[in-house]
C-alpha cells in the first residue's frame, strides 16, 4: 500500500512538472517564482493611496482609499479596501479572497444601503473606479493565474531586469499577454506592457520610488499606468505603507466589512 | 418619530468625542460626512384628494458622525436623516437612523443603541428583512428604513456568522399626510394604534440569523420573534382606520449562488401570528455582462409571492419585477436602472426610472420617474393611482 502510494506520488509530481514544463517556459516561471519567494512572509499590511485620474487635455480628478491585506498560507491574499472620496461613495467597502486556482470570492459593502453584495469576480477587465487600472491589474499577481516564458535580460527604470511575458489562464482576462520586466537584483516589478487581445499595446504601467520595508520587501511608492489608446493616466501614490502589522483572520470576515469606516 | 429629546442625547454623546478627536492622540479618528440636497417633485396628474398639489419641493439633509478609538476597539457611529416638505408637514421629518456604540473583541461584536440593519439578497423586495421599519414618508422604494433601538451581537467564525438581537421600541409605520402625494388617502388613526401585547410597543423583539457561504453559494437562515413591523388596517364602530401590530414568529430563509455571470437569489419566510399562517418567498435570476468598453449591465428579473395578498401594504403579493441597470464606469459614475413591475393579480404595472451622475466631485444629481399604470382596484396602488411622478435631485456631500 505504501510503495503504492509512494508510486503514485512520483508519478503524479512527474505528470504535474511535465506539464508545467510543457506550459510554463522554466525560466520565466522561475523568474516570476523567485519574485514571489523574495516577497513572501509580510504577514499582513496596510495601506493609504490617492489615485490621480488624467484625461487627455490634463484635467485630473482625485480619489482615495484605504486597505488592508493579509498572507493566506497555501492560498491568494486576503484584501479590504475602503473608499474615502468621492464623498457619495464614502464607506464602499470591497473584500476579495484571491485564490491560486479557480475565480476569487468578492463582496462588496454598501453604506447607503447597509447591505452586503456577493458579487462575480469572473468580470475581471471592468475598470476600477473609472480608473486605467482593471480590476485584473489591482488584483493580487498570484504566480498561477498566468503562464510563463523568459523573453531576454533587457532594461527598465535605468535597472537591469528578466523580461518575462505571462499568459493570463483565465479567458475573462482583459489581456492576451503581458510583459513584465522583473528586476535582476531584487525581483520587484519595475514596468508591465499589457495587450489586449487583439495582441495590441494598450497599456503600460511604470513602478517607481521603491523602498525597502523591514529590510526585505520592496514596495513602490508611485504606480502610473498610461492608456495608449485614449491617452488617458492615471497615478497610484502610496500616503502610507505598512507591513506585519499583526492583522488577523478576523479582520477579513464579511461582517468587518461593515466596520470600516 | 421619535421625540426631541433624543436629538439632545445625540448631540450629548458626540461632543466630547468632537473635542476628543481634535487632540490627535494616537489613532484616534472622528469624522463628519454626509450630504444636504434639495429635491423636486412633480405629479402631471391631480390628485386623487383634495388639497394635493401637483408640485413639491423638499430639502433634505442626512449628516453622520464617526468615532473609533485608538485601540480600533470601540467605535461610535451616528446618522441621522431630516427631511422639509414644501406643503406636507406630515412627510417633513427627522429621524435617527444610527446611533450606537460598538465594541469588538477578537471575532466577537457588540452594538448597542439605534441601528439600521439590512438582510436579504433580492433586488426588488426583501421580505425577510424584518429589524428595521421601513421609511414611507421617503417614497415606496423600500429602501428608506427607520433607526430600531437595539442591542446586537455578532460572532464570526469560519463555520459561520451568528447575530443576535435583543431590540423594543417597535417603530410604527407613518404615511405622508392629506397634503401630500403617494398617501394612501384614509386617515389613519396614529394614537388609536393597537399592538397585540399589553407592553405594545415597548414590547422585547428577540432574532437570531445564522449566515455562511460554501464557494459560490451564500446562505442565511434567521427567525424573529416579536412586534411585526409591517401592520394590517383594521375598521373599528367608528369607522377609523387604525394600524394594528400582531406579534409573530417569523422563520426565513436566504439564498444566493453564482454560476457564471449569472447570480440565482430565493428569500422565503414563513410567519405565525394569532389569526393565520403565512407563506411568501421571491425567487430571481441576475445577468452580469461587461461591454468591451468597460460599461457594466445587469439584467435581472424577480417573482414575489405573499400570501398575504392585499392586506399587503408594501404591494409585493403576486408580482413580477423586471429590471435592467447600466453602469457606465466611468469617472462620474454615471449609471440608470430601468425597473418594471407587474402584479399578476391585479394587473397593475409600476414603471420606474432612474438616472445617476457626479457633478464635480462631490455633487450628485439624479432624476426618476415613476409611473403607476393601470392599478387594480383591489390593489393598494389603487389609492395613488394618480401619483406617477418625476422627480430630480440634488445632493451636495461634504
Amino acid at each position: 500500500m505504501k510503495n503504492t502510494m509512494k508510486i503514485f506520488t512520483v508519478f503524479t509530481f512527474l505528470l504535474i512538472t511535465s506539464f508545467m514544463i510543457a506550459q510554463n517556459d522554466n525560466r520565466g516561471f522561475e523568474i516570476a517564482q523567485e519574485s514571489e519567494m523574495a516577497d513572501n512572509g509580510w504577514n499582513s499590511s496596510e495601506m493609504e493611496l490617492m489615485m490621480t485620474l488624467k484625461n487627455k487635455s490634463g484635467q485630473e480628478t482625485i480619489r482615495k482609499l484605504r486597505g488592508i491585506m493579509i498572507e493566506v498560507e497555501n492560498d491568494g491574499d486576503k484584501s479590504l479596501v475602503v473608499f474615502d472620496n468621492p464623498t457619495d461613495v464614502k464607506g464602499t467597502a470591497s473584500l476579495v479572497y484571491t485564490h491560486k486556482t479557480g475565480s476569487d470570492d468578492q463582496w462588496l459593502y454598501l453604506p447607503a444601503l447597509k447591505r452586503i453584495k456577493r458579487i462575480s469576480s469572473r468580470n475581471k477587465s471592468g475598470p476600477f473606479m473609472g480608473s486605467e487600472f482593471a480590476f485584473e491589474d489591482m488584483a493580487s499577481q498570484e504566480i498561477e493565474k498566468y503562464e510563463h516564458k523568459f523573453i531576454e535580460a533587457s532594461k527598465a527604470n535605468d535597472e537591469e531586469c528578466y523580461l518575462v511575458e505571462r499568459y493570463p489562464v483565465d479567458k475573462k482576462s482583459g489581456y492576451k499577454r503581458q510583459q513584465v520586466w522583473f528586476n535582476k537584483g531584487n525581483y520587484r516589478i519595475e514596468k508591465i506592457d499589457y495587450y489586449d487581445r487583439k495582441d495590441q499595446l494598450i497599456k503600460t504601467l511604470t513602478y517607481s520610488g521603491y523602498k525597502s520595508y523591514k529590510d526585505k520587501f520592496w514596495r513602490a511608492d508611485k504606480m502610473v499606468m498610461v492608456n495608449h489608446r485614449t491617452g488617458k493616466e492615471t497615478v497610484i501614490e502610496y500616503l502610507f505603507h505598512r507591513l506585519d502589522i499583526g492583522l488577523t483572520d478576523n479582520d477579513f470576515s464579511q461582517n468587518s466589512l461593515k466596520n470600516v469606516k | 418619530m421619535l421625540n426631541r429629546n433624543w436629538l439632545l442625547v445625540s448631540i450629548f454623546f458626540t461632543l466630547p468625542f468632537i473635542s476628543y478627536g481634535q487632540d490627535k492622540v494616537g489613532k484616534i479618528k472622528f469624522e463628519g460626512f454626509g450630504y444636504i440636497g434639495a429635491d423636486f417633485r412633480y405629479f402631471p396628474q391631480s390628485g386623487a384628494y383634495a388639497d394635493q398639489k401637483k408640485a413639491y419641493f423638499s430639502s433634505v439633509f442626512k449628516p453622520h458622525f464617526f468615532f473609533e478609538n485608538n485601540t480600533k476597539k470601540h467605535q461610535v457611529n451616528f446618522t441621522a436623516f431630516a427631511r422639509i416638505d414644501q406643503f406636507d408637514t406630515e412627510r417633513t421629518h427627522w429621524d435617527i437612523r444610527d446611533l450606537y456604540w460598538q465594541s469588538s473583541f477578537k471575532n466577537w461584536e457588540i452594538s448597542a443603541g439605534v441601528k439600521t440593519v439590512t438582510w436579504g439578497k433580492t433586488e426588488s423586495v426583501n421580505i425577510v428583512d424584518i429589524i428595521n421599519q421601513y421609511d414611507f414618508l421617503e417614497g415606496r422604494s423600500l429602501e428608506h428604513k427607520l433607526g430600531q433601538p437595539l442591542l446586537q451581537l455578532v460572532n464570526s467564525s469560519s463555520l459561520f456568522t451568528t447575530e443576535l438581537y435583543l431590540m423594543t421600541y417597535a417603530r410604527e409605520l407613518r404615511f405622508p399626510g392629506p397634503l401630500g402625494r403617494l398617501t394612501p388617502g384614509f386617515k389613519v388613526e396614529y394614537t388609536d394604534v393597537i399592538f397585540e401585547e399589553k407592553n405594545g410597543k415597548y414590547k422585547p423583539d428577540l432574532a437570531i440569523r445564522l449566515s455562511k457561504y460554501i464557494n459560490d453559494i451564500d446562505i442565511a437562515v434567521s427567525h424573529f420573534y416579536g412586534t411585526n413591523r409591517i401592520p394590517v388596517f383594521t375598521n373599528n364602530p367608528q369607522m377609523k382606520l387604525v394600524p394594528l401590530y400582531n406579534q409573530i414568529n417569523q422563520t426565513a430563509i436566504e439564498f444566493q449562488w453564482l454560476v457564471y455571470d449569472f447570480a440565482f437569489k430565493v428569500e422565503a419566510i414563513h410567519q405565525l401570528n394569532k389569526r393565520k399562517n403565512i407563506q411568501a418567498f421571491t425567487i430571481g435570476v441576475e445577468y452580469n455582462y461587461y461591454l468591451l468598453n468597460g460599461k457594466e449591465v445587469k439584467v435581472l428579473t424577480e417573482y414575489t409571492y405573499d400570501e398575504r395578498g392585499r392586506e399587503l401594504i408594501t404591494g409585493f403579493n403576486n408580482d413580477v419585477f423586471l429590471g435592467m441597470v447600466l453602469n457606465f464606469n466611468d469617472i462620474q459614475s454615471t449609471s440608470l436602472n430601468v425597473g418594471a413591475i407587474y402584479d399578476v393579480d391585479y394587473h397593475t404595472t409600476i414603471l420606474s426610472f432612474k438616472g445617476n451622475r457626479r457633478i464635480g466631485d462631490s455633487w450628485k444629481l439624479a432624476a426618476i420617474f415613476n409611473g403607476i399604470l393601470n392599478p387594480g382596484k383591489e390593489d393598494f396602488y389603487y389609492r395613488i393611482r394618480k401619483d406617477s411622478y418625476l422627480e430630480l435631485s440634488l445632493l451636495k456631500y461634504y
